[in-house]
């Protein structure tokens, strides 16, 4: 049978970048309607929405300053004033503004961790992938030696030696967490070699770097996004574990972690100042997992078209 | 079989040695523990006999040969607080991490399977979405503030389990809950997947034209092919909780395991203390690994480990 | 003899099979009709998307959402096996009295158990065979399908066998229960040549040897040449032409047919260029009224915007074309016509 080839397709120019723009304005259009269909997926694209509005425009949403201490009003309760509509902590100090404060910690670690540990990962897991060989062996047997250390345990050494702050909270959070973007890296850009139009890109003589550039990088951007988000959701939840030990953000600013250990003395007596902060955490965590397993059903068309045909939108697997 | 166990081994000291080598690095070269460990008010006299006391105060080479040779003996020193070697203390302690933490992990194996088995059999269905949901919450939530919830609602208001410490079954419940629930969250999740990808194989397909009963193409063929990576993650699990992930639970409810005597040496400046602790808990992690590799080398046949 | 003995084993009556998918609904199967006598062979020709290998799910009952059977009807020995009563029965005839072999061996054996694990598992389920027994039939069967050693290798994993070794293991697992009617589903797409051709023996000694039926499904007209005795070709999830090798073969009388028939390679002509049918396979989402070859057969009329019926002749062959050629073998001065 002859086969018709298109070849009113433009293969170069200007007017590919249009129809790819097209192309991509389409893929979100749709990805939106789904996006509005699945229920799970647009709660947690809406809870990370409002928490990036919410810290950045924090100085302007919270009524009050965080820090600032109404001792007569300490250990109100929620919903008993106005002036601290979610009450005061031990020392008076308003929740609501902590807790909207307190977002932006986590908005500011989460951010550079995932950015910082997310290139670096990348990168190694990239040139691991695509040259392989030596230097994938060699990226590999780092990866895989320092997975093998006690990482919190490291962590907290490392911690209690260099002092606690914002600053080595980021570092520590970095060294423990860039392995797995380059183990995710590698393995797609492996497979991607694979696949017969790298080997025809290398053939016609593109040069490396525009291989990866032009070929491999987009093919990443889904798998590394969603990986991404799903790290963040986990700094956020590291971030509260080590400042409630004391090792994360130092008083006087403002983190969840941060209110969970203020308010673990006072939690028979004064049980909001611990639940407020948790459910925080535990509603954008859940959030930020039920955006990512929608963003990865989304990205994968086979998955895409199994959860259609079985008739219901349901969050796909979060490994 | 044997060579590759050997090589595993063989990697595994290599590996125990760079543990050292960093514990080592940390403690002397990123910071000066003197600085950090004692209060601002310590006088120079005082950092000074901190300094020697640790040894920090003879040339680099000459502190690091002691060192190994210490950890090879297994002499990590003295903890500075306590007064008995390192090492004892650890040992003491490990023993209550693991029943934690076996506890914990058995609960969220036992249970994630027919969880996730379940749920991938009708996946979008009501107890698909159900189940999903639920896992994704418990591993959603901070450990610190589960702890404390369950605390505030068990011990404080119903008072039907203890709040604190080690002691009989009772008081092994909520720590192990706590510590299970996030698990549990990941293996159901993982499990769900898992099974759906398998029971879209292609021997399962072969497998019902057989004419095989359901239950045995589901519990027999799929789950037997799902069950290595979810037991990979089971073990992964264990190994993420002795890499310090038990601490949180442990000092919630102050239960004497490994993870809360690391909090309290970092709390006490114990840096002998805190060093014997990562190095032994990094040489057991290193072990672990070993034994889980060789053990899954012998599982699946077909996975050829580098 | 009673009904069950004398008709026919498989009847498929106007089947109908869509799948619901996101782009639309797909209708890969429909109104196809054929029967499957007792030991007789059967060829099921049609290319990629004509809607074949889904005609055997269905018949086996292991159609899977998005796809469904939605009209027609699907009888072994007279009793229906489609809707929820026929499930039941569709469950007890599968691996037993209708068996399958499908078209990956790579992947269709479970990795994690041996391979007198997987053939044991089929004869103490359905023959309720003692472990014993189990293992003895198993080297039996091994050896019946040309397995060199077959004590030794029923105890390998399927890794460490051949695609072609597999592929004969899964025949072996099929013919375990020796059942009536044996579905070869694309069994050599998977394989090299000439491996192809040890595994059509096969299929064509063991039918013979044991008396089976078979469905063989195919795009491959070759693989069908050796094997069956009646040939059926699909299109666009109709069945076109259905007839005796013979019929098909050297009289071909559908458009369709005769355009594969002369696209087929020949070694012994020296040809300027392939022969191929222009166009593409219809969309099946939003199939043309009418006759689905229509848009690329070269007699066709306007009269094809009409569906035509399977019309039966006096040879009792069955042709669904307004065009249907004179039943005349390919003209002589047709040097494209092949030799078969």
């Amino acid at each position: 049978m002859t086969v018709r080839v298109e070849t009113d397709a433009p293969l170069a120019g200007p007017s590919l970048f249009r129809r790819r723009l097209a192309d991509a304005r389409a893929g979100l259009r749709s990805g939106a309607v789904e996006l509005l269909h699945d229920r799970a997926g647009l709660f947690g694209f809406l809870v990370i929405v409002i928490l990036i509005v919410v810290a950045i425009f924090a100085p302007l949403i919270a009524p009050q300053d965080p820090s600032a201490q109404d001792l007569l009003n300490r250990l109100e309760p929620p919903f008993h004033s106005w002036a601290h509509p979610l009450g005061t902590d031990a020392i008076g100090r308003d929740m609501l503004s902590r807790l909207i404060y307190g977002s932006r910690i986590s908005l500011e670690v989460g951010a550079f961790v995932v950015a910082i540990a997310g290139s670096l990962g990348t990168t190694f897991g990239l040139l691991a992938g695509y040259f392989g060989g030596k230097v994938d062996s060699f990226v590999m047997r780092v990866v895989d030696t320092q997975i093998a250390f006690p990482g919190l345990l490291m962590a907290l050494l490392i911690i209690a030696v260099i002092g606690p702050s914002l600053r080595s909270l980021v570092i520590v959070l970095s060294i423990d967490g860039w392995m797995v973007y380059a183990r995710v890296t590698r393995g797609v850009t492996a497979s991607l070699r694979q696949e017969p139009f790298v080997e025809a890109a290398e053939l016609i003589g593109c040069r490396s770097r525009r291989v990866i550039f032009r070929h491999v990088l987009p093919n990443l951007t889904s798998p590394v996004l969603t990986l991404g988000v799903l790290e963040f959701a986990r700094v956020i939840l590291a971030e509260a574990a080590l400042s409630f030990l004391g090792l994360g953000i130092q008083p006087p600013a403002v983190s969840w972690g941060l209110m969970l250990a203020d308010g673990a003395d006072y939690l028979f007596s004064a049980w909001w100042i611990v639940s407020l902060p948790g459910i925080g955490i535990a509603l954008v965590v859940l959030g930020i997992n039920l955006f990512a397993s929608w963003l990865r059903v989304t990205s994968d068309p086979h998955a895409r078209d199994k959860r259609f045909a079985s008739g219901t939108q349901v969050a796909g697997a979060v490994t | 079989m044997g060579r590759f166990a050997l090589r595993r081994i063989v990697y595994g000291i290599v590996v125990m040695f760079l543990v050292t080598v960093v514990v080592f690095v940390t403690t002397r070269l990123i910071g000066d523990p003197s600085k950090t460990l004692l209060p601002l008010t310590a006088t120079s006299a005082e950092r000074a006999h901190f300094k020697h006391v640790l040894g920090l105060d003879r040339p680099l080479p000459v502190q690091f040969f002691h060192y190994l040779a210490g950890v090879v003996h297994l002499d990590f020193g003295n903890s500075l607080l306590q007064s008995r070697p390192a090492l004892g203390i650890v040992l003491e302690r490990l023993p209550n991490t693991f029943e934690l933490v076996g506890f914990g992990l058995a609960l969220a194996v036992l249970l994630a399977i027919p969880l996730g088995v379940l749920a991938a059999l009708k996946p979008g269905s009501l107890l698909d979405k159900f189940t999903v949901v639920i896992s994704l919450s418990g591993l959603s939530v901070a450990q610190v503030w589960l702890g404390l919830l369950l605390i505030l609602v068990f011990a404080a208001e119903l008072k039907v389990l203890p709040s604190a410490g080690i002691g009989g079954f009772s008081h092994l419940i909520l720590p192990g809950v706590t510590f299970g629930l996030p698990a549990l969250g990941r293996l159901v999740m993982l499990t769900r997947s898992t099974m759906i990808d398998e029971l879209n194989a292609q021997y399962v397909q072969t497998a019902r034209a057989k004419g095989m009963p359901e239950w045995r193409v589901v519990g027999l063929h799929a789950l037997r092919n799902a069950s290595i990576p979810i037991l990979t993650l089971a073990g992964w699990e264990l190994i993420r909780a002795l890499a310090g992930f038990s601490v949180v639970v442990e000092t919630v409810f102050a239960w004497p395991g490994v993870g809360y005597l690391a909090f309290q040496s970092i709390q006490q400046s114990d840096v002998i203390l805190l060093q014997a602790i990562v190095t032994v808990m990094g040489f057991l992690i290193i072990a672990i690994n070993v034994i889980l590799d060789v053990l899954f080398k012998g599982l699946d046949r077909r996975v050829q480990l580098a | 003899m009673s009904a069950a003995d004398t008709g026919p084993l498989l009847e498929v009556d106007g089947l109908d099979v869509c799948f619901f998918t996101r782009a639309g609904v797909v209708k890969a199967v429909r109104g196809v009709s054929f029967d499957v006598h007792r030991g007789e062979t059967l060829g099921l020709v049609g290319e990629s998307g004509s809607g074949k290998s889904v005609t055997s799910l269905a018949i086996l009952g292991l159609l899977q959402p998005p796809g469904r059977v939605t009209g027609g009807e699907i009888r072994w020995k007279g009793r229906s096996v489609v809707g929820r009563g026929g499930a039941k029965l569709a469950k007890r005839i599968r691996g037993h009295e209708l068996a399958v072999v499908f078209q990956d061996p790579m992947t269709s054996l479970n990795p994690l158990f041996t391979v007198r694990a997987q053939i044991a598992e089929v004869l103490r389920h359905h023959l309720g065979m003692s472990r014993r027994q189990a293992d003895e039939r198993v080297v039996e069967l091994l050896d019946l399908v040309g397995i060199p050693a077959p004590r030794a290798r029923a105890d390998a994993y399927p890794h460490e066998l051949s695609g072609g070794q597999r592929q004969r293991v899964l025949i072996a697992m099929a013919l375990a229960c020796e059942p009536e009617l044996l579905i070869a589903d694309e069994p050599t797409t998977a394989l090299d040549v000439t491996i192809q051709a040890q595994i059509l023996e096969l299929i064509a000694e063991i039918q013979e040897r044991l008396g089976l039926a078979v469905l063989l499904i195919t795009h491959d007209l070759g693989v069908v040449a050796g094997v069956c005795k009646r040939v059926a070709v699909m299109y666009g999830g109709k069945i076109m032409e259905q007839g005796s090798a013979e019929q098909i073969f050297h009289r071909p009388a559908h458009p369709y047919t005769r355009g594969l028939l002369r696209s087929t390679p020949r070694v012994d002509v020296v040809l300027p260029r392939l022969v191929g049918i222009d166009g593409m396979p219809p969309d099946l989402i939003a199939p043309p009224p009418g006759c689905p070859f229509q848009p690329r057969c070269d007699v066709a009329s306007a009269q094809c915007a009409e569906m035509p019926a399977l019309e039966r002749d006096e040879e009792g062959r069955e042709v669904a074309c307004w065009h249907a050629s004179d039943r005349d073998p390919l003209r002589a001065g047709d040097e494209h016509a092949p030799v078969v």
